[in-house]
């Protein structure tokens, strides 16, 4: 599954669940319980942050068309498949040299210092080889994350955070409703 | 963009440009600048750390969400 992760900040209420759900997620058990005394702690991809007249909206890597991030990298540990898929994080030939965060123009990459580890969201790569919608995207209870699949009829430019979209309940691979598509760009 | 004359000079380290806006010296002057000539990176974004640039995000994403609210957005 290919797409675009869209988010409706209008449909935010800061409840966070998309932090817990992707920490949970990249978590090395994949079970909140377990997760919660691992160590290092598993950490959010995903950041609800607070503006300043009552507005929330989670933050993460905007998967930027030609992102700097991948030009930076002297050692390719950040790379994308192709144009359309997100970029990911490989942990073997990363040194840990921070250009990466240094260049990112959304500050949306991080380095962890307790895990050694490069932080930023892959849109859950691993669930969409699944056919799986991004773990925050299922959870998040009121829409505000939507995962725009490619195909499905969304315009172009809907990889703006306030684009108005309809929505459309679907069912995940694993038979849960998610938001799931953006089909009209008004 | 401001840089740390003291640290380039007194303890011979290479000049650090400071945040425009928390004042964190976050990367080095010459690392900035061949970041800026490689990538074309934005003054704007090599003048404010990552925080920073999370944040400035954040203020732009809150404008436009009170613009679209109150119908003055375009």
């Amino acid at each position: 599954m290919k797409g675009k992760l869209v988010v409706r900040v209008n449909h935010c209420v800061g409840c966070k669940t998309c932090e817990i759900a992707c920490a949970v997620e990249h978590s090395q058990s994949g079970d909140m319980y377990q997760a919660l005394q691992e160590t290092p702690a598993p950490v959010a991809r995903v950041k609800v942050m607070e503006g300043e007249v009552s507005f929330r909206a989670p933050m993460q890597c905007r998967q930027c068309a030609d992102a700097a991030c991948v030009r930076v990298c002297p050692k390719q540990a950040l790379s994308r498949a192709d144009a359309d898929s997100p970029v990911i994080w490989d942990d073997d030939p990363c040194t840990r040299c921070r250009l990466c965060v240094l260049v990112c123009p959304y500050g949306m990459i991080a380095l962890d210092e307790r895990s050694n580890t490069i932080v930023k969201c892959d849109q859950c790569a691993h669930r969409l080889e699944r056919d799986t919608l991004p773990a925050c995207v299922v959870a998040c209870p009121t829409g505000a994350l939507l995962f725009d699949i490619e195909g499905a009829g969304a315009a172009e430019g809907e990889r703006e955070f306030l684009v108005r979209v309809e929505y459309a309940p679907a069912e995940d691979a694993e038979g849960r409703a998610g938001s799931a598509l953006a089909v009209e760009n008004t | 963009m401001s840089t740390d004359q003291e640290q380039s000079t007194g303890a011979g380290k290479p000049a650090r440009v400071e945040c425009v806006e928390c004042g964190s010296p976050y990367i080095g002057e010459r690392q900035a600048a061949r970041l800026q000539e490689k990538l074309g990176l934005a003054d704007e974004t090599v003048q404010r750390c990552p925080r920073c640039r999370r944040r400035q995000l954040l203020r732009e994403f809150e404008a436009r969400c009170i613009a679209e609210r109150t119908g003055t957005a375009g």
